[in-house]
């Protein structure tokens, strides 16, 4: 079977300027810190990063952000890391960052239909709201805080619903406990997140392990991620801690 | 009267008024901040399953120092111990259980609520954009929506005819819980259901912008 093994920068080597790049976490808890690392050497510029928030400065996507590789968030909570709102309102185009908002539900079951061949899905989420579509001003004069294209309402037996599409990217960072050489996947705790959707849901999937094993060694039934969505192995990440 | 006012903190009162509706074994999930006091004053014998939408059914206290497992946090990034019986999942599973109306009860706070049940908590454009996370699927998705938050913001009320800043859901909320009193919307209507002892119709009317009616029986607030 084909080695998937790899070093962090080895892995990263295909993410070039202008990819989009899916980040698994929740306030960096489930990132793959050892990818990001590595990303943030390589330093491509102008990518899109999908991930649930964004980290906190100097923590998971929040080091791509201060080191000015991000182009694009798509997220559903920024207000943890001060340094988003200080680049959405910046006129220097160098610093500038554009933020799309998302429901987290939403979000996390959009990657999940680009992972699993569905057209989208019918959620009351966001009903009657700016997310159904729509523009949000600045007050202070900066580019529009939300623009969100217009989306289909579709009724189901009385009940209004959102026409939300499907998620990809390019690439997936995602993170792991114990992942043996083929690449299936176990997480502990509160690390699995958006890991196992993003994991099926980009063309190139990294994952950032703890642990590596041998195949046959993790439980079938403990396996949460197959190896046939894994493309690369890096290990040597670190337990997470606050 | 003086040395029979509530001496308590106003968040203290909104949350243990909070805690005294919920039922042993509800699905409960707490937003940050004032919520979270809910679990710290749940009466004797109530146990709730709380949920954390980064994944965890059945979170337990927050973790003893030294004691933390690296891997297991809450929704607001801080150690957190789970319940014999709980579950982690990701986060699709997560808002399923949400969207899905498996959760009994959403906790959390506003920056305005209206009197079409409307509420907005996630944007104050020009000030902040901290985003909306979970709080649009918790909203359209608990059985049960309890806003709990101090009644004005430096006087200025938050409970309006209409809201102003953009919306998280439409006419979703149920009950509006403040250190003044409890409002619950009975068929549709914005109604004063309990008033704290310590405060007049009067006062809630004067710090309210929203038009409400008085519930007949009209319970003091505990």
């Amino acid at each position: 079977m084909r080695d998937k093994i790899l070093t962090a920068d080895e892995a990263v080597a295909k993410i070039g300027d202008g990819a989009t790049v899916m980040v698994g976490g929740f306030m960096a808890c489930g990132t793959p810190e050892i990818l990001i690392d590595a990303l943030v050497r390589k330093g491509s510029r102008n990518l899109t990063i999908i991930c649930n928030d964004a980290g906190v400065p100097g923590r998971g996507v929040g080091k791509l952000l201060t080191n000015g590789q991000i182009k694009k968030l798509i997220a559903s909570h920024v207000g943890l890391n001060p340094e988003v709102a200080e680049r959405m309102n910046t006129d220097d185009p160098d610093r500038k960052l554009q933020c799309q908002l998302v429901p987290q539900g939403t979000l996390a079951e959009r990657i999940r239909c680009g992972s699993t061949g569905l057209g989208g899905f019918l959620t009351p989420t966001g009903v009657g709201t700016v997310i159904q579509g729509g523009r949000i001003a600045d007050p202070n004069g900066g580019d529009d805080l939300i623009d969100v294209e217009e989306k289909q309402v579709i009724n189901v037996d009385g009940r209004d619903y959102l026409l939300e599409k499907p998620l990809r990217a390019d690439f997936a960072l995602i993170r792991g406990n114990k992942t043996d050489k083929f690449g299936n996947t176990w997480y502990n705790g509160t690390t699995r997140t958006f890991n196992p959707m993003m994991a099926g849901a980009a063309d190139y999937v990294i994952v950032g392990t703890v642990e590596i094993v041998e195949i046959g060694e993790i439980d079938p039934n403990n396996v949460v991620t197959s190896g046939i969505m894994v493309d690369a192995i890096v290990g040597g990440e670190k337990p997470w801690q606050i | 009267m003086a040395d029979l006012k509530d001496t308590r903190d106003p968040k203290t009162i909104i949350a243990a008024r909070i805690a005294s509706e919920l039922k042993d074994g509800d699905v409960v999930n707490l937003g940050i901040g004032l919520p979270e006091q809910v679990a710290n004053n749940l009466p004797e014998g109530v146990e709730l399953v709380l949920q954390s939408e980064n994944g965890i059914m059945g979170m337990g206290p927050a973790a003893e120092g030294g004691k933390e497992n690296v891997d297991i946090v809450n929704a607001g990034a801080k150690y957190v111990t789970v319940n014999p019986g709980a579950m982690f999942f990701d986060s699709a599973t997560s808002f399923g259980f949400i969207r899905g109306g498996h959760v009994d009860a959403t906790v959390l706070g506003a920056m305005e609520v209206d009197e079409n049940a409307n509420i907005a908590n996630w944007i104050i454009p020009g000030k902040m954009v901290p985003g909306m996370g979970g709080a649009m699927d918790l909203v359209v998705g608990a059985k049960k929506v309890i806003v709990g938050m101090i009644h004005t913001q430096k006087g200025a009320p938050k409970i309006l005819k209409q809201c102003t800043l953009p919306l998280t859901a439409v006419g979703v909320v149920s009950e509006i819980v403040t250190e003044m009193c409890v409002f619950e919307f009975i068929d549709g209507k914005l109604t004063l259901t309990e008033l704290h002892p310590d405060h007049t119709v009067e006062e809630v009317t004067a710090a309210t912008a929203a038009g409400f009616a008085v519930a007949d029986d009209l319970k003091p607030m505990i």
